[in-house]
């Protein structure tokens, strides 16, 4: 009974942080029919502006990595994807997978490939008790933050006049435009948007790991990716739903296996998730939006 | 020939020589493989370092037209057709390697395993079988959804099958170097299977079968409206495509000798990515062109990269430069030119041969540029 509770509580933490990483790359790929594979560069990135932060202030250090890795967002966005917006699917995705290694091998050049460590939020690890379910306050954390910031999305895409204006351009792009939304800004919200979800992530991982390296936005972003597909692309509430019960499934996974099979775990999750793509493959809500060109 | 060729209304003045139909037909495959001849001829000619250079070269052509059959053709972009090179080169390994070595890197394999020694030829189809069968397997559900989220998925497929390369160990030697694979990929094995390859993907591309998948990929609703089947065109591209990068990942495995899981992961999917899109995706010369090119090009950052002194100034060996540069490449050809080096087309019959108007076009999407004398 304690290892079921146990595992729920781990379920629910790594759940929040994968709808996180979900709902970002949801957002983009809502307006621009992107998938950003640079997310987990942001990802990333905001993991090593925190290790040069290390030592400031907790406040100071959020404020600044989530502030930094919007504006590396933004700058990605002006940079190598403007110029190609509207281009095919392939172009698109061939892009931003350039984006996403190059920035991965900036970093290997200037900071090297090696795994760092670093002390962030460490008091957040000391557990505490509830009828013998060890939860660390840093689980308790994760999840308030993703709460958090979930509300604060809903809050800005249904309170904001950008808000709206952002959801009626993933409904119809053009149609948006034609009665005066305007694109660039629009997107450049909607990656703003993003890499702030990006740098949520990055906070918690590095929280929680203690540690920083070129490739650690991977696990987190492929699971935001697959998330999506799962939740039906274009579908905010899809995605999230999709990276909520894809942190799931993996804890349960982890925590179900026999020993020798745990490195698999991936595999296992990701085999489901293509059974289930034989049963339904427009995801769980639909995918209207799919195949439309801008 | 069209019965419209010859459309005196508008050119009075009759296009002297038009080339034999056959010609036409045969004319792109026989330029790419005489230019490949030649870059042989010069690997052949050169020092041991630089014929290792284009032997490398023919081997990644394979795969890249291998992923060209499938990405090319059906414009579903795929981040995991590296995988089924994984699969090549392992399953190849696994029946390559010496039967007394195998019994020390691998011990727990099954007796019949242990005991197996193919040559290279029978080596490098039971690679190709096993990445076929592979890809056999996943094609159905991928195949039927959308081209994105199929992309997202076979990026998945390549993370799964690195896991568990990187700890299946008594198969693969978890990430411990796979070593003892005879070396037989020479100049000329590599020449003919890129020759090989470059042709199988020009027969298909001209096929019925290739037709279809071209057309899912310039009209989605079109072809579907026609009775075409998206997800059946897709699954033999998909399958061709697997076959082809089997094929190429043994022929690594002949090349290299040893290997581990990280030679077929995100490194060499970007690599063979940024050879075709460079070239231009949308055609086989754009694929074979691009290859060529990439390794050139890598072949001079790797020489930066291991440190060159530029007068006063010297650039120390700085792991990453050759990464950051290809992107950087492959950023500046899709912001400025999305359709490659070739512009998606293939290689257009020389002016003279081509018809005044009304004929087909040189080959694929080329537009008659040859306009009749007469205004």
């Amino acid at each position: 009974m304690t290892s079921v509770l146990q595992t729920i509580v781990d379920a629910l933490s790594f759940g929040s942080m994968s709808a996180l990483a979900a709902l970002g790359i949801a957002l983009v790929f809502g307006v621009m029919r992107l998938i950003n594979f640079a997310h987990a560069e942001l990802i990333m990135l905001g993991a090593y502006g925190t290790l040069v932060l290390a030592g400031a202030p907790w406040p100071i250090v959020v404020i600044c990595v989530v502030a930094f890795v919007a504006l590396i967002a933004v700058g990605m966005e002006r940079v190598a994807f403007r110029p190609v917006r509207g281009a095919s699917m392939a172009t698109l995705l061939v892009t931003s997978f350039a984006v996403s290694y190059f920035l991965q091998n900036l970093v290997i050049l200037f900071e090297g490939a090696q795994v760092k460590t670093l002390s962030f939020g460490v008091s957040l690890l000391d557990p505490f008790r509830v009828i013998d379910v060890r939860i660390t306050w840093l689980d308790l954390v994760t999840v308030v933050a993703t709460l958090a910031m979930l509300g604060a999305v809903a809050a800005i895409l249904t309170r904001t006049r950008t808000g709206v204006q952002l959801r009626a351009a993933t409904e119809n792009f053009r149609m948006a435009r034609m009665v005066g939304v305007r694109a660039n800004r629009v997107i450049a919200v909607a990656f703003a948007m993003s890499g702030a979800l990006a740098a949520t992530v990055s906070l918690l991982l590095v929280a929680q790991n203690g540690t920083v390296s070129p490739a650690m936005g991977l696990q987190p972003a492929l699971i935001g990716f697959v998330a999506t597909v799962i939740g039906g692309m274009g579908s905010l509430i899809g995605a999230v739903t999709g990276g909520f019960a894809l942190g799931v499934i993996t804890v349960v996974f982890q925590a179900s296996l026999p020993v020798g099979l745990t490195p698999y775990t991936d595999a296992f999750v990701f085999a489901i998730v293509i059974g289930f793509l034989v049963l339904r493959p427009n995801g769980l809500f639909g995918a209207r939006l799919t195949e439309e060109r801008a | 020939m069209s019965a419209s060729g010859e459309t005196a209304v508008r050119s009075p003045v009759k296009v002297e020589r038009e080339a034999h139909p056959l010609l036409r037909a045969s004319w792109t495959p026989a330029v790419l493989v005489a230019g490949l001849l030649l870059i042989a001829l010069f690997g052949a000619s050169s020092s041991a370092v630089l014929q290792q250079v284009v032997t490398t070269g023919f081997v990644y052509l394979v795969v890249v037209v291998g992923l060209y059959t499938f990405v090319g053709l059906s414009g579903v972009v795929s981040f995991g057709h590296i995988s089924f090179m994984g699969i090549g080169a392992y399953a190849c390994a696994l029946v390559a390697i010496p039967a007394t070595m195998k019994g020390v890197l691998l011990p727990t394999l099954p007796g019949w395993l242990q005991s197996i020694e193919l040559g290279l030829f029978a080596s490098v189809a039971v690679g190709a079988v096993c990445a076929l069968v592979f890809a056999a397997a996943i094609a159905w559900p991928i195949m039927r959804i959308s081209g994105l989220a199929a992309a997202i998925t076979l990026f998945a497929v390549l993370i799964v099958v690195n896991t568990i390369g990187t700890n299946w160990d008594p198969v693969t030697r978890g990430t411990r170097t796979m070593l003892g694979v005879p070396i037989e990929t020479t100049l000329w094995v590599a020449f003919g299977f890129g020759v090989v390859a470059v042709l199988v993907a020009w027969v298909f591309q001209s096929s019925a079968a290739g037709l279809r998948l071209k057309m899912t990929r310039e009209d989605e609703f079109g072809a579907r409206s026609l009775g075409v089947s998206v997800a059946r065109a897709r699954i033999w591209g998909f399958l061709l495509s697997a076959v082809i990068i089997g094929i190429g990942g043994a022929l690594y495995a002949h090349l290299q000798g040893s290997f581990t899981p990280a030679d077929f992961y995100l490194r060499t999917t970007f690599l063979t990515i940024v050879m075709l899109v460079v070239g231009g995706m949308h055609s086989l010369s754009g694929a074979v062109i691009g290859t060529m090119v990439i390794t050139g090009l890598q072949q001079l950052l790797n020489e930066v990269q291991d440190g060159i002194s530029l007068g006063v100034v010297t650039i120390s060996s700085r792991p990453g430069i050759t990464q950051v540069a290809l992107a950087v490449v492959l950023l500046l050809i899709l912001v400025f030119r999305s359709e490659g080096i070739t512009g998606g087309r293939e290689i257009p019959l020389p002016r003279r041969w081509r018809s005044g108007n009304g004929g087909q076009p040189a080959a694929g999407a080329d537009t008659p540029a040859s306009k009749p004398p007469a205004a």
